[in-house]
């Protein structure tokens, strides 16, 4: 204040002045910058929006193919296995039939049970795939088990699996679709990885079921899937985010802390008992 | 509230030019306490849209501390002229309460678009208001009078776009609120055909 009242009042004008300008400046760039950071954050989210729904075209339009292709290969199955099996049966069965002998008419009859049990075993195996009994009656550790125990019975590869804390069954679409997520990932496995061995594991930590399938071969990494999964190509694995988004839960590639497997992670919300209250 | 500060701020004015206060002693109580009212009514207009609980408390505290620290310093300061001190912290007090409403307005997801809500016009015109205006009131104590005039024409300037910009505050304020009650209009209409 002192060197204020020293100096002359041109100076103090000038001061004056210069400060009323520079505050200005200061608070129009602060003003300023606020309303374009906005501008750039909205936009971003935008940005994010429409990556976020293109993601999710990409999922139902996988989804809307591999339902296409399950009912193409059923529709193949059934024109081409069951459909002659029964033509043939219809030949056998013919009017002529009751003007053979006794002992041709027996034949006719006993390769017609023949065709019928073939083609009943054709259909049971139809929806065995579409539906594998093991899981339905007995739930997923009986169906993973089985899985597991058919694909180490191969030989060439040695699959385990192991369920600590699976007491009480999920609901069944939820249990069919991580039975379909865990199918999928062991046949990529199978196919590309190369591994000696397949290791599942089941536990539970907290309100999360969790899965952990470790493998020795060559496996993904986050960023390989999260790239395929964006692509247009991988159906198999748009599928596994798919029915993962509709399990309401996450996936997670990486390798264990020794660098040594690859390691996949499947995390699902655990069947709340009393949700239903939640939604009253 | 802006009616009321507008109100207040003319009827201020009108006293200062027609100098209808003619006392210079008596005249530094009146622009003490337009300081203190003008501190308390932006200030309060800051903490009603502020969701920071502190923030809310500091602005509280800062009120009455304020209303004391402008009476003591008034009343116990011998040969006022002008409360440059006075103003100086008012200013540098509302411009960071202003800039912290713009901080978590510009955090808040749901707005869209700052410049689409009054609060942003208004806050707006107190921060212009009062940054313009600033160096002028710090140092108007030590310029003459007859220069202190030409002064007066900026912070004149600044009185106008602040006015400006609370106009755009109330415009965009009624024209929501117009927007809601059509919307309101048109959800009762549905309600009662479809009843």
């Amino acid at each position: 204040m002192f060197l204020l009242q020293s100096t002359n009042t041109a100076s103090i004008q000038f001061f004056i002045l210069l400060g009323t300008l520079g505050m200005i400046l200061v608070v129009g760039c602060l003003v300023g910058f606020v309303i374009f950071h906005q501008r750039k954050v909205i936009r971003y989210q935008l940005k994010m929006k429409a990556m976020e729904e293109e993601q999710q075209r990409i999922l139902l339009s996988a989804s809307v193919h591999s339902q296409e292709e399950e009912r193409q290969r059923i529709a193949a199955d059934l024109h081409d296995d069951a459909g002659p099996l029964l033509a043939t049966a219809r030949l056998y069965l013919s009017e002529n039939l009751v003007n053979m002998d006794k002992s041709t008419q027996l034949q006719s009859i006993f390769q017609v049970r023949q065709i019928l049990d073939d083609t009943i075993q054709l259909i049971r195996n139809i929806s065995h795939s579409l539906m594998p009994p093991t899981l339905k009656n007995f739930g997923l550790e009986s169906a993973v088990n089985d899985l597991f125990q058919k694909i180490s019975a191969s030989g060439s590869i040695s699959a385990t699996s192991r369920f600590h804390d699976y007491k009480e069954r999920m609901k069944s679409e939820k249990e069919l679709n991580i039975f379909r997520v865990i199918q999928e990932l062991v046949n990529n496995i199978l196919k590309h990885s190369n591994a000696s061995f397949i290791h599942l594991i089941q536990n539970v930590q907290g309100d999360r079921f969790v899965i952990r399938i470790h493998h020795d071969g060559r496996g993904l990494a986050q960023a390989d899937f999260e790239r395929l999964n964006r692509s247009t190509t991988g159906l198999g694995l748009k599928n596994i985010s798919s029915r993962i988004q509709v399990a309401n839960g996450r996936i997670a590639f990486d390798k264990d802390t020794h660098q040594s497997y690859y390691k996949i992670t499947i995390e699902v919300p655990v069947d709340d008992p009393l949700g239903f209250l939640k939604q009253l | 509230m802006l009616l009321i500060y507008s109100l207040f701020f003319f009827l201020s004015e009108l006293i200062d030019v027609y100098e209808l206060i003619p006392s210079s002693d008596k005249k530094i109580y009146f622009y003490s306490f337009v300081t203190v009212f003008e501190y308390a009514l932006f200030s309060y207009f800051i903490f009603l849209n502020v969701t920071s609980n502190t923030i809310k408390r500091i602005i509280l505290f800062s009120i009455i501390g304020f209303s004391l620290y402008q009476f003591i310093f008034t009343y116990f300061t011998p040969n006022l002229k002008f409360d440059s001190v006075s103003i100086g912290i008012e200013t540098i007090l509302i411009l960071f309460f202003s800039f912290y409403f713009l901080y978590e307005q510009i955090n808040k997801p749901e707005i869209a678009f700052l410049y689409n809500t009054y609060h942003f016009w208004i806050i707006t015109g107190f921060i212009i208001y009062l940054s313009g205006s600033f160096f002028i009131y710090l140092f108007a104590g030590y310029i003459p009078r007859k220069d202190l005039r030409s002064f007066w024409l900026i912070i004149n300037i600044f009185s106008i776009l602040k006015n400006i910009f609370f106009s755009i505050g109330i415009l965009v304020f009624v024209l929501q609120l117009e927007s809601k009650k059509t919307k309101f209009k048109r959800f009762h209409h549905n309600l009662t055909r479809q009843a």
